[in-house]
């Protein structure tokens, strides 16, 4: 039963990721401009920009363009970026790991902070702790990246000189592990930051709706201490409302990273997804946008099929 | 008269809100505090011995475009690549900018002589050089190089190179091999400027490795680019770094450091706060509100004013832009003086003329104009336009999208409607060839010693765009061609300097204004000498322990 409904979930997957390749192919196409044609005007003679334009199979109808283009991008071969004039894998593939690298970083930074903070509040329920707890969040809420990323370089990078203010690895150092997880706290942290407030939030309410849930009533009544029935069915009941919003976040996440790349100067792929949608270098975008769609896809279908796997009614 | 025709337009793209500026100069300022009095007052005395070895970093303001010398563009890659690739000629860099422009000195060539009609020049070629990749260096990789952007009939001819280097090479008759280690080169017309001009950051006549190309191709040179210089090129990582490494057969002087990287930071106020916090050794392009803090906190400010210069340049094709009316009123509105003092901070200085202050042909007297918004809104009346009737569009690269906005406003006042288009330095650089209708001016930011520079801008900026040869006053393509041509230098800068007057009588450039600090380096760099020019030598860097 459980294999069905997981199989059922990556059936649907599939036609999602055709209908959003088809929109990706086409919009690119939408802005009339040719790269080809932008990139070299004036650069080179007509007559050797239509030898390019046919390289390209610009000048063959559009769907079997996107056929082509569509076999390509399964094949692994993303095609020659129109600026740079070098593959976009080799320019796109440890980019987008970089940028994966720093999502994850946040989701669990997310997670650990955001589960704790709301957890705790929730027990705390009208407590000091909750009241400035729920503050923090109502203020944090509205946080844009790029200024709470600045003032966290200022206050860990330039004046406490704690940890480095910007980049991926010390150019200078060994460039391992350790080097890279001092690189990562504050991006991940930044990136994180109201993604975990909206946790917390969430996170706060199912306690208190636990809390005050008439089986945890009935075991009150019936003598078990406070602490045993948490320990027993508190987490249990979380984790589908925690794993549901983290999915959600996940997607929020990986685009707030791609402001937080631009202020810690971390070389994932939204510079390139900026430059490459600013210069119509369209190999370059779809080949992004794909991955980005791909990495939603992937998660929605992990989220599903871990609630699926929680869901005990589903279980043979 | 209605207001709201005079409400500035809304920039197409936002960057630098004013918090953020405000934020830069906090930065600055605390670490400017917190660094007082921690100066060691020792030493200044006795000069030690560099030291050898040690890993220098360079911050970038952007991505360098591409390390193949003949299609490359943005002083940011030629202070890489320069490393890499060499000129038969170079300028002396050690030289301060204050002592004048930088000599010429022998480089891949040993000697050189020049005929009296300045149309031959012979050079000896250095013997027993070799490029990274281990081939010799001679008279045949010379021909080889020129031949690939003058010789549509070689194997290795590549048009974007050609198309590229013309402005250079366009009156070229000939490359000669002499024998192996004499090589000439034979132009059409004197041409007095061209040894200046070939050790220069645009139109780069560094010579590439022939093997690299034909192992390479084309494309590839740039991905492995394979010179003589005393770095080498190791790898580039797009967005994160580029890393060179000393070249320990290199025929000059050893230089000191092992390993030179460069760091491309788009973001004003991360490029600092890696400056500040000690990832970076050198850094190009700091925002204005930095630099006081900076100073404070014991970092070396390169004062280098000169060389450089910000401009705009129009479209031709663009209806407003062919009348001349409409240009002079532009420059008239242009409040260039208090740009420099309010956004610059005070660390530019005005320009009223192409011929950047550094040019040998600067003269302080030749000015286009002063600000007189009153004088502008008569000549747009006189010429038949009321208030709103003008409207067009200035595209800009982000980092200087601050002044545009300035400009913006300044037009505005004299019911001139600007709107801004803003793009990343790479993606502007592709789309300045194809611009929209409603595209009038664009930024450039560059300049030379020589005043040839006059010629390059007239081919670059009028010729090209939009047919502003029909445009502009006949006159000045003559006064161009006859200074171009002049075959003794005092003579000629008198030619350059009339022609000069021509072109800013009307209104052909936009000169705006030329920054004094251009490069800021970390007290424990030594003997970074920043010279009259857009780039510097690396070789003669050492870091202190």
């Amino acid at each position: 039963m459980i294999a069905r409904a997981i199989a059922a979930r990556l059936l649907q997957a599939v036609p999602v990721f055709l209908v959003i390749s088809v929109l990706v192919f086409f919009i690119s196409h939408l802005g009339g401009d040719d790269p080809i044609t932008n990139a070299l005007a004036g650069i080179l003679p007509q007559d050797a920009i239509d030898t390019i334009r046919r390289e390209y199979g610009l000048d063959r109808p559009v769907w079997v363009q996107y056929g082509l283009w569509l076999q390509h991008l399964l094949a692994g071969d993303w095609g020659l970026s129109l600026t740079l004039r070098v593959p976009v894998f080799d320019v796109l593939g440890q980019a987008f790991l970089n940028t994966l690298v720093l999502t994850a970083a946040a989701v669990a930074i997310c997670l650990v902070f955001g589960v704790l903070v709301g957890v705790v509040a929730g027990l705390q329920r009208g407590s000091w702790i909750d009241t400035l707890t729920m503050l923090v969040i109502q203020l944090g809420h509205n946080l844009p990246v790029f200024w709470s990323g600045l003032v966290l370089i200022w206050v860990f990078a330039v004046q406490l000189d704690w940890l480095p203010a910007s980049g991926m690895y010390d150019l200078r150092g060994e460039q391992d592990l350790a080097d890279l997880l001092r690189h990562l706290v504050l991006p991940a942290f930044s990136a994180a930051i109201v993604s975990m407030l909206i946790l917390a939030q969430l996170v706060r309410a199912s306690v208190i709706e636990i809390a005050g849930s008439d089986y945890v009533r009935t075991y009150r009544a019936q003598g078990f201490p406070r602490s045993a029935i948490w320990r027993r069915h508190l987490a249990r009941n979380l984790l589908p409302p925690v794993v549901n919003i983290t999915g959600l976040q996940i997607g929020y996440l990986l685009s707030g990273v791609i402001f937080v790349e631009n202020v810690f100067a971390w070389p994932g792929i939204g510079t390139h997804l900026y430059n490459a949608a600013a210069g119509k270098d369209y190999p370059m975008t779809q080949a992004g946008v794909m991955l980005i769609t791909g990495c939603y896809l992937a998660v929605n279908l992990a989220t599903d099929v871990l609630l699926d796997l929680l869901n005990p009614r589903l279980r043979a | 008269m209605p207001s709201q025709d005079l409400s500035p337009a809304v920039p197409s793209t936002e960057t630098g809100t004013p918090g953020r500026r405000q934020f830069i100069a906090s930065i600055a300022a605390m670490a400017g505090v917190v660094s007082l009095g921690l100066e060691p007052a020792h030493a200044q005395g006795k000069p030690t011995p560099p030291r050898r070895g040690g890993t220098l970093i360079v911050g970038l303001s952007g991505e360098p475009s591409v390390f193949d010398p003949n299609r490359q563009f943005s002083y940011e890659t030629y202070r890489i690549d320069k490393h890499i690739y060499e000129s038969l000629v170079a300028e002396n860099l050690a030289k301060p900018f204050k002592d004048g422009p930088p000599e010429l000195v022998p480089a891949l060539a040993e000697s050189w002589t020049v005929s009296d009609d300045a149309t031959t020049f012979t050079f000896k070629l250095r013997r027993g050089v070799k490029f990274h990749d281990g081939t010799d260096f001679d008279a045949e990789a010379v021909r080889f190089n020129v031949r690939r952007f003058t010789d549509p009939g070689f194997e290795f001819h590549d048009t974007r190179s050609a198309a590229t280097m013309k402005p250079v090479y366009g009156g070229l008759k000939e490359v000669k091999v002499i024998d192996a280690h004499t090589v000439q080169y034979v132009f059409k017309h004197p041409y007095i400027d061209f040894l200046r001009l070939l050790p220069q950051g645009n139109f780069v006549s560094g010579i590439f490795s022939p093997a690299a190309l034909k192992k390479h191709g084309q494309d590839g040179l740039a991905e492995h680019p394979t010179g003589t210089g005393p770095y080498q090129f190791v790898t580039r990582v797009r967005n994160e770094k580029t890393e060179l490494v000393r070249n320990a057969a290199y025929w000059g002087a050893q230089p000191h450091l092992d390993k030179l990287i460069f760091r491309p930071i788009n973001d004003d106020a991360t490029r600092l706060s890696a400056l500040r916090s000690g990832q970076l050794d050198i850094l190009s392009k700091i925002p204005a509100d930095g630099v006081e803090g900076l100073r404070k906190a014991g970092f070396t400010i390169h004062d280098s004013p000169g060389a450089n210069q910000l401009f705009l340049s129009w479209y031709f094709g663009n209806k407003f832009a062919k009348d001349k009316a409409v240009r002079q009123a532009f420059i008239k509105a242009i409040d260039r003086e208090g740009l420099v003092k309010s956004l610059y901070k005070g660390l530019a200085v005005p320009s009223y003329s192409i011929l950047n202050a550094g040019n040998t042909a600067f003269d302080p007297a030749q000015k286009d104009a002063t600000y007189d918004p009153a004088g502008a809104r008569k000549l747009l009346l006189d010429a038949g336009y009321k208030d709103g009737d003008i409207e067009f569009t200035i595209i800009t690269y982000t980092l200087q999208q601050p002044v545009i906005e300035w400009i913006q406003r300044d037009l505005a006042k004299v019911g001139v409607k600007i709107n801004i288009v803003s793009l990343e330095w790479l993606t502007y650089a592709s789309k300045l060839n194809t611009p929209t209708p409603e595209t009038a001016l664009f930024t450039m930011e560059w300049g030379f010693i020589t005043p040839y520079w006059l010629k390059l801008a007239y081919d670059t900026y009028i010729v090209s765009r939009g047919k502003g040869e029909e445009v502009v006053d006949p006159a000045l393509a003559p006064a161009v061609a006859r200074a171009a041509a002049q075959t003794s230098e005092a003579k000629a800068i008198e030619e350059w300097k009339k022609a000069n007057a021509i072109a800013q009588r009307d209104a052909a450039f936009v000169p705006l204004l030329s920054p004094t600090v251009n490069f800021i380096s970390h007290k424990r760099v030594k003997g970074f000498n920043v010279p009259l020019q857009n780039f510097f030598d690396l070789s003669t860097v050492s870091l202190a322990q």
